[in-house]
């Protein structure tokens, strides 16, 4: 997709996101700054965790999923959890939805998902709450 | 003779909270990716009346089960507002089950 056309999805997106109290008290959008959305997730321990979502070529592609830490940088094999595993493109989120288990899981491709990025991020908040923290 | 209480408009019936009387009513609201619904309860109400309210309100569809949580926690929804130590101001997500994923491999 070209990406100017990526750009304007993805703001829309987020801006539709933005409304909604769970994107401003529970689930905060760290930044959203464009191919990269951050959003911070609460978990049962009481642990917080950033994940960022990186959505060049949205929405012909699905985000790639990664834990981050304050700064940015990723933060490998983190999480742990039932999910969260080795994949062919790295370690990453097993899950209908991201980029990581599509690249896995070519019999179930993206384009028969249907998934707005903040379905997504819905799926992937609560993954994580199963997970280790 | 005492004089009677006001009638709460909003609960037939019912006196209405003046300054002797203080609203005890939680105020919370369901964020879903549908839009987000903002009421007030009583801390004795049981959750699941909390999340039909939303889903009628915001008319969800979807056969669900809906997953209702607060700060990544599943709350059960026999609980009361005040056994789930929820306090005025707080957003709960209501979200359906979703599927999960899994290698296999």
């Amino acid at each position: 997709m070209d990406p100017a056309a990526s750009k304007k999805v993805f703001d829309d997106e987020v801006a539709e996101m933005r409304a909604q109290a769970r994107f401003t008290k529970v689930w905060p959008i760290v930044s959203a700054d464009y191919p990269d959305l951050v959003v911070e997730f609460p978990h049962p321990s009481g642990a917080r965790r950033r994940f960022r979502f990186r959505c060049d070529d949205w929405d012909d592609q699905a985000p790639s999923v990664r834990s981050v830490d304050a700064e940015g940088n990723e933060l490998a094999n983190e999480p742990v959890g039932p999910l969260f595993m080795g994949l062919n493109s790295g370690y990453g989120l097993c899950a209908p939805g991201t980029r990581e288990y599509h690249d896995h899981h070519k019999e179930n491709p993206w384009a028969n998902q249907g998934l707005s990025l903040a379905e997504i991020v819905v799926r992937a908040a609560s993954h994580y709450r199963k997970s280790s923290g | 003779m005492a004089a009677k209480p006001k009638l709460d408009p909003d609960k037939p019936g019912k006196p209405k909270p003046g300054p002797d009387k203080p609203d005890k009513r939680i105020t919370l609201t369901v964020s879903t990716l549908s839009g987000d619904h903002t009421d007030k309860f009583p801390p004795k109400q049981q959750l699941k009346v909390v999340v039909e309210k939303a889903i009628n309100e915001i008319r969800l569809e979807g056969p669900g089960p809906w997953i209702l949580e607060h700060e990544g926690t599943e709350l059960s929804q026999d609980r009361t507002i005040e056994d789930a130590g929820l306090e005025d101001g707080d957003v709960l997500t209501l979200n359906p089950q979703d599927g999960g994923g899994g290698s296999g491999r």
